[in-house]
């Protein structure tokens, strides 16, 4: 776990004038389940979108396997081994289930074997399997997240980052939910991305976490490290 | 009887017309959110395509589509490439802009030809069939069947190729369509390109049924419009069966109140299901505002 997988260099973006990440600076060694936490505005969601191309980078560099990838367009970063996993999930909801997927390996490295594929993220998630003909705007929060995060599967990647996946689920939904993420993770030697508001729980499954303020990373440290401290507990887990 | 039956069958056989010049503006629209009112004009030069394949190598105007089209095809891809893409995020420039492509294909024609009515015949022209006590003819059925086939074959096509759920995605959600590796730029330019393609189509099949003239296409557009919005904004279905309802409508009133009035009363029912349906006839309701989703 001492290979640099992804690695954000003084990384600059926002929307338009408006400067949401400041200098940022990130590493994440191939295979580890990093988390992103911080209060509501901290840039946050920014990070991921300026990783996964939705939002330009101003200045500074990313690099995902030792290549930069701060200005490629977003559609060729799935080509790249990226899958972003917005919030809400994003799924096309006039669209069935077995569509979404379908679309998820999109991109033409991951055009083959689509159908075995495909059952590959039913056997992870096998309520999809169920729901497979429905059309995706009539899946439960639970079920939507899991088609998102089953999607973004589809298309193989190597870094996975995912969006306040709890959001609109139980704290059950989301342990469920996470635990799967996890324990793919280790299997497939997958690195993960997770931004999340539930401190508590994303810091009992996270290798490492990452502390955002104001566009900047204030603290990185162990997960576990971050979780006996008093000052992390007071001001983001609510103890 | 008789009467009734004629009226109801020239009406089909408008609708076929109608539903034809729509299908592509119904993708334009489903897909890029683009109003775009040089459809008629593009209808046009589909038909005057018919007619220059025909001076230029005898081809008859059922045969040009396969020459027409393509031709079409990569109009449309250049208008929105150099025209549209540059005005990207203005939704409201860009419609100006399709106003102002309207004005400059109609009076480039209009210089080009000096106004002066054309015909184009085919060698099925004068053909006609007896279905009954109605005498209809063939152009007229050729048009209601290959509008069936040209909307059979986009549905099928959206509905079940790699590409078809991508121009699908990028509808509903276009952030989401790029997570997916999706160009939605490039979806955007064969949207545009199959919309101005299918114009093209059906000005061949119109060619031998009107006087061509530079006008022309604001004979089409103003009932494309009613036909997208009662069907069913981005529904290709609905502009089918919209195409139907107009046509119908069209023929009825014009028969039975005044043909001074058939625009009045389509427009009346065009009204009616707005209020009543926002959404038109096969439109989902909510689709609209989540095909507008944005880079947000």
């Amino acid at each position: 776990m001492s290979d640099i997988h992804l690695k954000l260099d003084r990384v600059n973006s926002g929307y338009g004038d408006i400067s949401i990440l400041r200098d940022l600076s990130l590493s994440v060694t191939k295979g580890e389940v990093a988390a992103i936490v911080g209060a509501n505005g901290a840039g946050k969601t920014t990070l991921l979108e300026t990783i996964g191309g939705l939002i330009p980078v101003n200045s500074g560099s990313i690099r995902f396997e030792g290549e930069e990838i701060g200005r490629v367009k977003a559609h060729l970063l799935p080509g790249r081994g990226l899958a972003l996993v917005p919030e809400g999930g994003r799924l096309f909801p006039f669209m069935t289930v077995r569509e979404n997927l379908e679309l998820g390996a999109y991109h033409k490295d991951a055009t083959k074997n689509v159908v075995e594929r495909i059952e590959w993220v039913c056997d992870m998630f096998p309520i999809l399997r169920e729901r497979a003909g429905q059309f995706a705007g009539s899946l439960s929060g639970g079920e939507r997240q899991m088609c998102a995060v089953a999607r973004a599967l589809m298309s193989r990647p190597r870094l996975l980052m995912l969006d306040e996946p709890s959001v609109g689920l139980s704290p059950l939904m989301t342990e469920k939910l996470l635990s799967s993420v996890v324990e793919l993770a280790r299997q497939e030697n997958l690195t993960v991305v997770i931004v999340e508001q539930r401190v508590t729980e994303v810091l009992q499954i996270a290798d490492n976490a990452h502390i955002l303020d104001h566009g900047q990373v204030k603290k990185s440290a162990p997960a576990a490290a971050m979780r006996s401290d008093r000052q992390i507990q007071e001001a983001y887990m609510g103890l | 009887m008789t009467a009734l039956l004629n009226i109801l069958a020239i009406g089909l056989l408008l609708g076929g017309i109608y539903a034809l010049v729509s299908l592509g503006l119904n993708l334009i629209f489903g897909v890029i959110r683009i109003v775009n009112f040089a459809q008629g004009e593009f209808v046009m030069l589909g038909m005057y395509g018919a007619l220059s394949a025909s001076l230029a190598m005898g081809m008859d105007p059922y045969l040009s589509p396969v020459v027409v089209m393509p031709a079409m095809f990569i109009l449309g891809c250049i208008v929105y490439r150099f025209i549209l893409r540059p005005l990207q995020g203005e939704p409201m420039m860009q419609i100006f802009a399709t106003f102002g492509l309207l004005m400059v294909i109609e009076n480039g024609i209009l210089g080009l030809t000096g106004g002066i009515g054309q015909n184009v015949s085919s060698f099925i022209s004068s053909v006609s069939v007896r279905i009954g006590p109605i005498q209809i003819g063939l152009p007229r059925i050729l048009v209601l069947v290959l509008a069936s086939v040209a909307t059979a074959a986009l549905w099928w096509c959206l509905r079940y190729t790699l590409r078809g759920k991508a121009i699908r995605a990028v509808a509903q959600d276009r952030k989401a369509a790029r997570l997916m590796g999706i160009d939605v730029e490039q979806i955007f330019m064969l949207s545009f390109g199959l919309g101005a393609a299918f114009a093209g189509l059906a000005g061949c099949l119109l060619a031998p049924l009107y006087t061509l003239s530079p006008q022309i296409g604001m004979n089409f557009i103003m009932p494309a419009f009613a036909v997208v919005v009662l069907g069913g904004l981005g529904s290709v279905p609905g502009a089918f069966v919209g195409g139907i309802i107009v046509g119908l409508t069209e023929a009825l009133s014009g028969f039975y109140l005044d043909p001074a009035l058939k625009h009045a009363v389509l427009f009346m029912v065009f009204i009616i299901v707005l209020v009543l349906r926002p959404a038109g006839l096969f439109g989902v309701s909510g689709a609209e505002e989540v095909g507008l989703r944005e880079q947000s």
